[in-house]
């Protein structure tokens, strides 16, 4: 008897993957723990090996597919074996017809007969994955689309790319996130010439010490965990279905970190607030090490309670970014330059920066976020920085 | 009627005798004939009280003849009446099968001339009557050319398509469960509006099989489906209402959403009127179907008297909902 070998579940959030390769064709022998497919979940790819010993008798699921976790993968078995199940080869006019509309590949699709027989409803859910992007099926889908825009039409001197699975994956978490949160944007102003004048008294010894540079974000996230826990409520998911605003009463921090222009992972620093300067610097050079070697399980993705996002070494001015759901507030960290600025009764040319904050105007109100970023400017301009470092 | 009164409930009888009264109110030509149906008030009491309320001349007690009274009946449809004929037990109407077919059912034909007779016929089987008591007719009359056949299931339809029977220009044998009589009720006033013949109605909407049947089988397919619902397999239940002219736009409409049929009837399987529907469906929805039509139908052999015996003869729910079941999931 032939072993079915079923989507393991790759995360403790994750509930569906999308088979990108099969490593092994039917009829190969496959060995325990041999490497057998790789698939990739929202933004993660692992390789998964074979939880049995056999010939591969049969491929249920064809790349490119995307199944639930515990959906069938594939039969293993003895040489020998049929590849086929009991009642496959019944296919009845509904069925033939379908299949035959819509291009699918029969051979692919798991029957839910009885007794294995494909039924009109196996093939109708194969036509649905097929016609959705992959990853539409791997988290909520949105309750309605958003209106489409034109179709673009294609040039001779036009070049159209297909989507990678993160591309899809971050449009459609955009549009939903836009879709559901009301999102309003406003701003701080802080002079970082104190940050500036510690940060350039200890890079030197810190990049030593810890093997990576003392960033400006170091600072930022510093101070957004103290301001998130004096404003407990910005550091909140909402729940409009349950009408319930749930407070994190800990900060666990998401940083969105570009992925070679490829796309935009936002990892999560668990219990960032725990964390002074110097931690949540080694927490940052982590992630970016992560980034680089492309090792993020789906587990280090999720549970975010509040992001940052880190356009400042490129140069933005100030930007308005999309807040990560389920989150109920997004900061952005941009360029810090020389600027003149007032002190006192004197101009002053120093280190300046624009803080950019989107909420979602359903957790909380205008007044809240402007008491969140003075309340974050003062910690950043006000605090005693050098005694953390020292 | 009158709805100052203080009915509650209306039964299946009830809505055939109401039905049947407000068309004799309403038009004189209408009369009825047949044997016990005046000063025995009809086998059942359909008619009771209606040879006072109408008189002889319109509430004719016939002797046991159902030939010569159903000649006679088709004689006065040509003369401009609109006799109602009534059969005690539909297993009677092989005594004026000559009638009914060589003449009745030819004569618009043959003439173009209307000849507006209704044959009620109670039929079918559950009561204990044995085999010359129980029949289902339907089958030997919808191979005939030239009637129209009608079998409610519900209060408001047995009065609604007595009326349509009624005033239809042509003979229309009125099947009607003598099994459902006194057991279906549905709160009251019943409305009098037509029910029209040749229109199939879609009982309870269902996603995963379609339930083809009328009269008893469509209370049986609606309890079927209720429970089959408890385990997530959605029963689509069509009540024909009139098997001559077949609704077949209604029959393939849900059998083309479902994509499986079955038919059930009480009348014996082999060629019953289940034949006929499970052909049409094959012959409309073929390229939609997920698998063979099937049928659920009363054994080939004569209803038995004993209850047993007559219990196995006739389709009971938990075959219905095994069949379904089979049906919906394999």
């Amino acid at each position: 008897m032939a072993d079915v070998f079923k989507m393991p579940k790759l995360g403790e959030s994750v509930t569906t993957g999308t088979v990108t390769r099969w490593l092994k064709a039917v009829g190969d022998t496959v060995d325990f723990d041999e490497p057998l497919l790789e698939v990739a979940t929202d933004k993660v790819d692992s390789e998964i090996p074979s939880p049995y010993s056999g010939v591969l008798l049969e491929i249920m699921v064809p790349e490119g597919e995307t199944v639930e976790v515990g959906a069938a993968l594939a039969r293993i078995g003895a040489p020998g074996e049929s590849g086929g199940t009991a009642g496959r080869a019944l296919l009845s006019p509904i069925v033939r017809q379908l299949a035959a509309r819509h291009g699918i590949d029969l051979a692919t699709v798991q029957g839910s007969g009885v007794t294995g027989r494909i039924m009109r409803e196996d093939v109708e859910a194969a036509i649905a994955r097929a016609s959705v992007p992959p990853s539409a099926t791997s988290s909520a889908p949105p309750a309605t689309s958003a209106p489409s825009a034109p179709a673009v039409r294609l040039g001779p001197r036009d070049e159209a790319q297909p989507l990678s699975r993160m591309r899809l994956a971050i449009g459609e978490r955009m549009v939903e996130s836009l879709r559901i949160a009301p999102h309003v944007w406003t701003s701080v102003e802080v002079d970082m010439q104190a940050i500036e004048e510690v940060r350039r008294r200890h890079k030197e010894q810190f990049r030593r010490e810890e093997r990576t540079s003392l960033t400006y974000l170091a600072f930022i996230a510093r101070a957004a965990c103290d301001a998130l826990r004096a404003f407990p409520v910005v550091n909140s998911s909402i729940d409009m279905q349950a009408r319930t605003r749930v407070l994190h009463h800990y900060v666990n921090l998401g940083i969105a970190v570009d992925l070679s222009e490829q796309g935009l992972v936002a990892p999560v620093i668990r219990d960032a607030d725990g964390l002074n300067v110097r931690g949540l610097a080694r927490a940052i050079r982590a992630l970016g090490e992560a980034a680089d070697a492309a090792t993020f399980t789906p587990d280090d993705l999720a549970g975010s309670t509040f992001t940052i996002t880190n356009p400042g070494p490129f140069g933005g001015y100030a930007s308005a970014p999309i807040i990560n759901q389920p989150n109920s507030a997004i900061l952005s960290a941009n360029m810090v330059s020389r600027r003149p600025t007032a002190v006192g009764d004197a101009v002053a040319v120093h280190y300046m920066t624009i803080l950019g904050f989107s909420y979602d105007h359903r957790a909380f109100d205008g007044v809240t976020a402007s008491r969140f970023l003075a309340c974050l400017r003062d910690m950043l301009q006000d605090r005693d920085w050098e005694a953390e470092l020292g | 009627m009158p709805t100052d009164t203080a009915v509650t409930t209306v039964s299946y009888l009830e809505a055939i005798a109401e039905a049947l009264g407000s068309e004799m109110e309403a038009d004189p030509d209408v009369f009825l004939i047949g044997e016990d149906v005046g000063q025995f008030g009809g086998a059942f009491k359909v008619t009771k009280g209606f040879l006072d309320r109408f008189g002889p001349r319109r509430v004719v007690d016939s002797p046991i003849a159902e030939s010569g009274f159903t000649g006679l009946a088709c004689g006065a449809a040509l003369m401009g009446l609109r006799p109602v004929v009534e059969f005690q037990f539909a297993d009677f109407i092989s005594c004026a099968f000559d009638q009914i077919i060589n003449n009745c059912s030819r004569h618009h034909y043959r003439t173009g001339n209307p000849i507006p007779v209704t044959f009620r016929a109670p039929f079918g089987a559950r009561l204990r009557a044995g085999p010359t008591h129980s029949q289902s007719v339907e089958a030997y009359f919808a191979h005939v050319p030239g009637l129209k056949i009608v079998a409610p299931a519900t209060p408001q339809d047995a009065a609604g398509l007595m009326i349509s029977a009624i005033r239809d220009n042509n003979p229309v044998l009125y099947l009607e469960s003598k099994y459902l009589y006194r057991r279906i009720e549905v709160p009251g006033p019943l409305s009098l509006d037509p029910v029209p013949i040749g229109s199939a109605n879609v009982v309870r909407e269902g996603r995963r099989v379609s339930l083809l049947t009328y009269s008893v089988g469509v209370h049986q397919g609606l309890e079927a489906a209720e429970q089959l619902a408890g385990e997530g397999i959605s029963v689509e239940v069509v009540d024909l209402r009139t098997l001559v002219p077949l609704d077949v736009a209604t029959i393939a409409a849900s059998v083309n959403k479902t994509s499986r049929a079955v038919v059930l009837h009480e009348d014996a399987r082999r060629l019953g009127y289940g034949a006929e529907i499970a052909a049409t469906v094959q012959e409309e929805c073929f390229w939609r179907l997920d698998g063979p039509v099937v049928r659920i139908a009363g054994k080939n052999t004569p209803i038995p008297t004993s209850p047993l015996l007559e219990d196995a003869a006739v389709p009971q729910l938990p075959e219905i909902i095994s069949t379904l079941r089979r049906v919906a999931t394999t």
